[in-house]
């Protein structure tokens, strides 16, 4: 049998694994990864990032914009305390990433040698799960293991450290076909005792709602889930993480928001059985408006649900078998929300927006893209939490456009993934979108888009600019971007502001716009 | 409310500190602990004594469950169970205290294990009751340290 060193092992694996491509920066202890790369150069594509946050975000995006895993591949100690913002980010929004660190060998473990930090120890609690590969032997396992655990169930990023003997070992490769993990449910059903609880509870209300979140985000789901809507005329609400799932639906209302005025707190005000759907509502209301409401939690995380609520009915199960198993066997029960006041509601909702793009310059620049992308484009943003609520001016056709870090709100998330994004989506036009103060934070990647011929809108928020009282007023983002090489333009907040940004959107290779607002 | 936290584990390093850093995540103390191999030597059994709000305990119960290592989580307390704990004290006597010593331990049927000129050590299993009332009476009797293993739990067979 053909012996192979532990980096060869790694490539043979990654490719075994369907994985073509992945995100990373060399160094010290993964450098025999790094040596025997160009021989792997065709079937595996190494994207050379300028810092392992960006390229745990690059990872991240990707995966989000394709459902694919996305691959991170850096060395030990400050690479990988690098990628921590980033795998928690993942962590938080449930995205399947993997981590691959080099580690100091296995004799020096502990001894805090040069450029050690303990990965295991660091990102256990941001990671699904994380091992330490111990023999060269192991790895390939190791790997398939981590991205079937990172790829099932409640999705998550998993991080293999190898240490640098393991790299350099050699052995056998042998590759397990199909993974087996006791005690581990990676797709729980729907079964039959919750099915009739749920029966019996919309037998009995007349106004139920449904709200959707990133854990229904699944293709297999959209057409159940249309069905579902349609044939219970269910209000429908979604996660701002689950934009773009049902948009085109008669019953949707929009995105659930934590205010006061908006037509979520309405619709859940009345509502008497709210089903909830791979989300976290804890995170986007406060429990004291779901104080005495009755809920029903379908979530393949059982971690989601409290059982000493009384009120709540909780349904371990995923997603898709959720909505596979109520398209036939759920009869279609007579509610009585009426039709005038979901009309109401609804224009309710579009003057509320209005107001606020009236209001809001960033809105008012949100609607504008819209209009001009019509739903087509990827949108990486980020943004802080009191403009996380913008999101629900651009309206997207599948939610995997809609990529934004939700759960753990990083600054510095959206470029970076946008880069990601049109690796897994080279068709689809891909912008980016951020503050001023955002973008900074991992400006540093347009070089990568450069090097990568990428065709990249990079839009940036300047709001400095209009602040009288800032002290600082924040850099020149347009002679940033000219000074990496990219087509940079200024615009400012002024009626030609749509046709410039037409213009522009429309350019090929890496563009960034600075708008001033 | 206290809980009895009995949690079935692969025998792997790194395992008890990913079950204990749920407790220090939320700032919850672990008042006793115990881990050993079960009759499958890949597996470990960890039984763990904490107390603190029911939903929260729930919490981490759930978060045991969704951690790959972990094959099986039961929380003790709510169902009847058996409790054991074994406790090795050090006892140095005056002469006169000595017979009184080795009644005491007659009583509550502790074993000596080890006896030397100056000192006694005594073996106990029992409740955390009987250990503790064991303390509290060799204490003014020359007691110099306690050892104590923790808690064991098994559930009752149902009925």
């Amino acid at each position: 049998m053909k012996r192979f060193i532990g980096a060869e092992l790694f490539f043979e694996s990654l490719y075994n694994l369907g994985i073509r491509i992945i995100f990373g920066l060399p160094g010290g202890y993964v450098l025999k990864i790094y040596d025997v790369m160009p021989s792997y150069a065709s079937k595996v594509k190494h994207i050379l990032t300028r810092h392992e946050q960006a390229a745990t975000h690059m990872a991240d995006g990707f995966s989000r914009a394709s459902g694919l895993p996305g691959i991170i591949l850096c060395t030990s100690g400050p690479a990988a305390t690098n990628t921590v913002t980033g795998i928690s980010t993942a962590y938080m929004d449930s995205v399947p990433v993997l981590i691959f660190t080099g580690q100091v060998p296995t004799p020096f473990l502990g001894s805090d040698a040069f450029q050690e930090a303990d990965h295991i120890g660091i990102t256990r609690s941001c990671t699904k799960h994380n091992t330490l590969v111990r023999k060269t032997k192991d790895l390939p396992k190791a790997m398939a293991e981590a991205l079937y655990i990172s790829t099932t169930g409640r999705k998550g990023p998993v991080l293999v450290d190898m240490p640098k003997d393991v790299i350099l070992g050699e052995s056998d490769f042998k590759i397990p076909n199909k993974i087996k993990l006791s005690s581990y449910d990676e797709n729980p059903t729907l079964i039959k005792r919750d099915l009739n609880s749920l029966k019996a509870r919309l037998s009995k209300s007349k106004k139920p709602l449904l709200i959707l979140g990133r854990g229904s985000c699944e293709d297999e789901n959209i057409k159940n889930i249309k069905a579902f809507i349609r044939r219970f005329k269910i209000p429908t609400l979604t996660s701002v993480m689950a934009l773009g799932l049902v948009e085109d639906s008669d019953y949707y209302f929009g995105m659930l928001e934590n205010d006061i005025t908006s037509v979520s707190y309405e619709l859940i005000e009345q509502s008497d059985n709210i089903i909830v759907v791979g989300c976290d509502l804890n995170k986007i209301i406060p429990k004291a408006v779901l104080k005495n409401k009755k809920l029903t939690i379908v979530d393949i995380d059982k971690a989601m649900m409290n059982p000493t609520v009384k009120s709540n009915l909780n349904i371990y199960c995923s997603s898709t078998s959720f909505f596979e198993k109520t398209k036939d066997e759920l009869e279609p029960l007579e509610f009585v929300w009426e039709k005038e006041y979901l009309s109401k509601l609804s224009s309710k909702n579009l003057l509320n927006n209005k107001k606020v793009i009236s209001n809001n310059k960033k809105a008012a620049i949100f609607t504008m893209l819209s209009e001009l992308l019509k739903g087509e484009a990827v949108v990486c943003s980020d943004f802080s939490y009191e403009d996380v609520n913008l999101q629900k001016f651009i309206k997207f056709n599948n939610y995997k456009n809609n990529i934004l870090s939700g759960g753990n709100g990083t600054p510095g998330y959206g470029f970076p993934a946008a880069i990601g994004a049109k690796f897994s989506r080279p068709n689809s036009k891909v912008i980016s979108i951020s503050s001023g103060n955002n973008f900074q934070f991992n400006m540093q990647e347009i070089i990568v888009a450069l090097e990568q011929k990428l065709d990249l809108t990079i839009i940036v928020l300047n709001e400095r600019f209009s602040d009288k009282k800032a002290k600082y007023k924040g850099p020149n983002f347009k002679s940033i971007g000219e000074s990496f090489g990219a087509k940079s333009f200024q615009f400012n907040m002024d009626a030609s502001l749509k046709s410039n940004l037409s213009k522009s959107l429309n350019r090929k290779g890496v563009v960034l716009i600075e708008v001033r607002i | 409310m206290r809980h009895i936290i009995s949690i079935l584990v692969d025998n792997e390093p790194g395992v008890l500190a990913r079950v204990s850093g749920l407790f220090t995540a939320r700032g919850f103390n672990i008042e006793s602990l115990c881990v050993a191999e079960t009759e499958n030597p890949s597996y470990s059994r960890l039984t763990l004594v904490t107390s603190g709000e029911d939903w929260i305990i729930d919490q981490i119960i759930k978060r045991f469950d969704n951690m790959i290592n972990v094959l099986k989580v039961e929380d003790l307390s709510t169902s009847e169970s058996i409790q054991r704990e074994l406790l090795i004290a050090r006892v140095v006597p005056t002469k006169s205290t000595r017979p009184e010593v080795l009644r005491i331990a007659d009583i509550f049927r502790s074993k000596v294990i080890d006896v030397g000129p100056k000192s006694f050590a005594l073996e106990l299993t029992g409740t955390k009751d009987k250990l503790e009332a064991f303390v509290e009476i060799l204490r003014p009797l020359g007691l110099k340290g306690v050892t104590r293993t923790g808690l064991v739990s098994v559930s009752r067979e149902k009925k």
